[in-house]
């Protein structure tokens, strides 16, 4: 059997999966996120940095607040860019890897399977599998529900003369109030961050045992597939899947460059 | 509530001129109208107009005050207002028709002045409710639906849905009448609830425990000055006392901002007066005007005297803004009620475990692991040309 670039016994190309303006959004929805987090339990438990000095001179909670909405802007903006694009060709549509469809659910069950028992057959994926999906799911949904929990909580401080006061107050009043949209502001936060921890390890243990999913995806859009597996994947280098394949001949020669660039 | 109270009163200007000049000085009087008109929201011009339409207008509103399940709290905080003072209140500016608490009539005289002061003002009077109705069955044979409070033989339910039916506008005072208050706590045993929940007729609501009394002299003046009920939120409280949080209006709240909390009571944040935050206030979750216009004629309120916010002017506060003295309610799952933070804690440290344990067990089982097993996606393959693709027939050993 011929080596491959990689040392494997068989050629690997690199596969195109997001584009490089998706991993730009994937790592601001990060920083984020972790500002988010770490400013809202300031929020939610202030300890370790306290106000100096006469109270004006001091602005502890206000900093973090000031941080904790600013990077609300950033979340805001950035999901409603990448939710906007999942519908797009530029990020091959893939809003249908990410809701829970009945065929994604079953993926999602046979992969867990796999990965807690490591028996079995299981499929590799281009893009980001049924698993993955239903996690990115359920991170998205607990952002949305944060932007409408915190924005709740931003608005009755506006002027009470403005529609979108009027709106929240409305709204508050249908959720329960300022303490139960509290309360499912800072529970949600935990619930959060159960799934970026599953969310980071999955993508972990995809990068280091599997050649799918490596973190490289994320950062520079590519993948790395050996070739026998990716003959269905369809155009390598495009971002649309049901576009006719390419023959093996031309993946390997338009594939070449960049495995001679590995090897050197 | 479009109609002015003058149209659905027929009541014009009253002829007698209100004694308020006579028995304040007008001084006071003018202080106390200023008062109304910041609670209104109104600017300190506005102060001559809320004089006039209560020296001039007289409109009189006929008054039924209801005691449902309640404490008289707010009876008492009522007739504790000095500005403008109890008689001032009942005899010149409402006509206070109904009251038992303040009425001399008792038993049968009493239920024959109710009638009488309904059937003479059918649709024209205010309705004041204080306190809540259960709603409950209570065991035993003689248990009917609201028995738990029943007065004179009937139940508090048949009362209030008479009474409010019949009012020309219903003003819930307490955050009993309005939402509940203490006898609707968890578990509930009578099945207590507000007058709006219980009999289905739009209220206007002052809660608060007890409420403020500026705040239904307020909407009295509203009512008077504008001829029509004041604007409120979803749930019926006027906007002039519950449209801004306590937290929005703090005087502790340069101490929040600061980040300079009392840590526990009587430490050195406490004695210099710092925010309440950690000690479990719920000013940033409470709606109610307390900081502006404070309690006993403006002499205190809980922060002010150093005790965190409890939110009394809240839907349910008896359970969602327990416990005091903590910054968030207990979530309350199956078989748990825990702090909110523990349960986090607990999310977060069986998602690390059941990591670690994963990655434990994936270490393990890594003989059994091969990449080249991995089967295709046959999911992934192109709808429209399966055929003739590279690579597609090949078995990975
Ligand atoms: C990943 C997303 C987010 C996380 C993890 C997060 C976390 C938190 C936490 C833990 C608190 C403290 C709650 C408490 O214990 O009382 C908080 C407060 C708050 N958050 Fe967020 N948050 C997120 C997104 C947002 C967004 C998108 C907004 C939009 C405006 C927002 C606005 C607020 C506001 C207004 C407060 C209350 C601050 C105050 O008034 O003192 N948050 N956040
Ligand atoms: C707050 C933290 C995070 C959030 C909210 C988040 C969210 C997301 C979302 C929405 C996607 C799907 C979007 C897309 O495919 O472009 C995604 C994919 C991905 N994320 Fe994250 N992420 C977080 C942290 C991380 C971290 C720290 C890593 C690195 C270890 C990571 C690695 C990946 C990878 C590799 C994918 C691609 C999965 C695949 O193609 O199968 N994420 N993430
Ligand atoms: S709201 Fe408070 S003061 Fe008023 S009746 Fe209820 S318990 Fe008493
Ligand atoms: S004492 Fe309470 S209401 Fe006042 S600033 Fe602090 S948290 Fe807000």
């Amino acid at each position: 059997m011929e080596k491959d670039g990689f040392g494997y016994s068989e050629v690997h190309l690199v596969v195109r999966t997001r584009s490089v303006f998706a991993c730009f959004l994937h790592w601001m929805m990060f920083s984020a996120v972790v500002t988010l987090v770490v400013t809202g339990f300031y929020i939610g438990w202030p300890n370790f940095y306290f106000g100096t000095g006469e109270a004006y001179q001091a602005f502890a909670m206000a900093n973090m607040r000031y941080y904790h909405f600013l990077a609300a802007a950033v979340l805001i903006v950035f999901v409603l860019v990448r939710g906007y694009l999942a519908f797009t060709p530029s990020c091959n549509r893939d809003i249908k890897q990410f809701v829970p469809t009945w065929k994604n659910i079953v993926g999602a069950y046979r992969l867990a399977i796999y990965f807690l028992t490591w028996r079995g057959p299981h499929a590799e994926y281009r893009f980001v599998n049924p698993l993955g999906g239903l996690g990115v799911f359920m991170m998205v949904v607990c952002m949305l529900i944060q932007m409408v929990t915190g924005f709740l909580m931003y608005l009755p401080g506006a002027d009470i003369t403005t529609w979108w006061w009027a709106m929240g107050s409305w709204l508050d009043s249908l959720l329960g109030g300022q303490q139960t949209i509290r309360l499912t502001h800072h529970v949600t936060m935990y619930i959060l961050t159960f799934l970026v921890i599953i969310h980071v390890y999955m993508q972990v243990v995809k990068s280091t045992l599997f050649t799918e999913a490596d973190i490289a995806s994320i950062i520079s859009g590519y993948k790395i597939f050996p070739i026998s597996h990716i003959g269905h994947f369809g155009d390598v280098y495009g971002m649309h899947i049901d576009e006719k394949p390419p023959s093996e001949e031309k993946m390997r020669m338009e594939s070449t460059p960049m495995i001679e660039a590995v090897e050197k | 509530m479009c109609k002015t109270f003058g149209q659905a009163t027929g009541l014009g200007p009253d002829t007698d001129r209100l004694s308020i000049l006579n028995s304040l000085d007008r001084r006071e009087f003018m202080g106390f109208c200023l008062k109304v008109a910041a609670v209104l929201g109104l600017s300190a011009s506005y102060a001559p107009k809320i004089a006039e339409a209560i020296e001039a207008g007289a409109r009189k509103p006929s008054v039924i005050w209801l005691h449902l399940a309640e404490c008289t709290g707010d009876s008492e905080a009522f007739i504790r207002s000095t500005y403008p003072s109890t008689e001032e209140l009942i005899l010149n500016v409402l006509s206070v028709d109904y009251h038992e608490t303040i009425m001399a009539a008792a038993g049968h005289q009493a239920e024959s002045a109710l009638e009488q002061a309904m059937k003479d003002n059918r649709g024209k009077y205010i309705a004041v409710c204080e306190g809540a109705i259960p709603t409950g069955t209570p065991p035993g044979p003689a248990g009917k639906p609201g028995a738990f409070l029943t007065i004179g033989g009937r139940t508090g339910i048949d009362i209030a849905r008479e009474v409010c039916e019949n009012a020309f506008a219903v003003m819930c005072v307490g955050t009993c009448s309005c939402f509940g208050g203490v006898q609707a706590q968890r578990p509930n045993p009578t099945g207590a609830m507000g007058v709006e929940d219980a009999i289905g007729v739009p209220t206007l609501k002052i809660p608060g425990c007890p409420h403020n009394v500026v705040n239904s002299v307020a909407a009295i003046v509203n009512f008077l000055l504008l001829g029509s009920l004041p604007k409120t939120d979803k749930l019926g409280r006027p906007l002039f006392a519950f449209g801004k949080r306590i937290h929005d209006h703090c005087p502790r709240r340069a101490h929040f901002d600061a980040g300079q909390f009392v840590e526990k009571f009587g430490d050195e944040g406490a004695k210099n007066n710092w925010c309440l935050y950690k000690v479990g206030c719920k000013g940033p979750q409470t709606y109610h005007n307390c900081s502006l216009v404070e309690y006993n004629d403006g002499t205190s309120w809980p922060i002010k005297a150093g005790h965190g916010c409890i939110g009394c002017s809240e839907p349910r506060f008896w359970d969602n803004m327990q416990p005091f003295y903590e910054r968030l309610p207990n979530v309350i799952l199956p078989g748990v009620e825990a702090g909110a933070d523990k349960v986090g804690f607990a999310l977060v440290g069986a998602a690390a475990a059941g990591v670690a344990a994963h990655a434990a067990w994936s270490f393990a089982n890594r003989k059994k692991f091969d990449p080249t097993l991995a089967l295709k996606d046959a999911d992934e393959a192109p709808a429209k040309a399966p055929s003739k693709t590279a690579g597609e027939d090949d078995t990975t050993e």
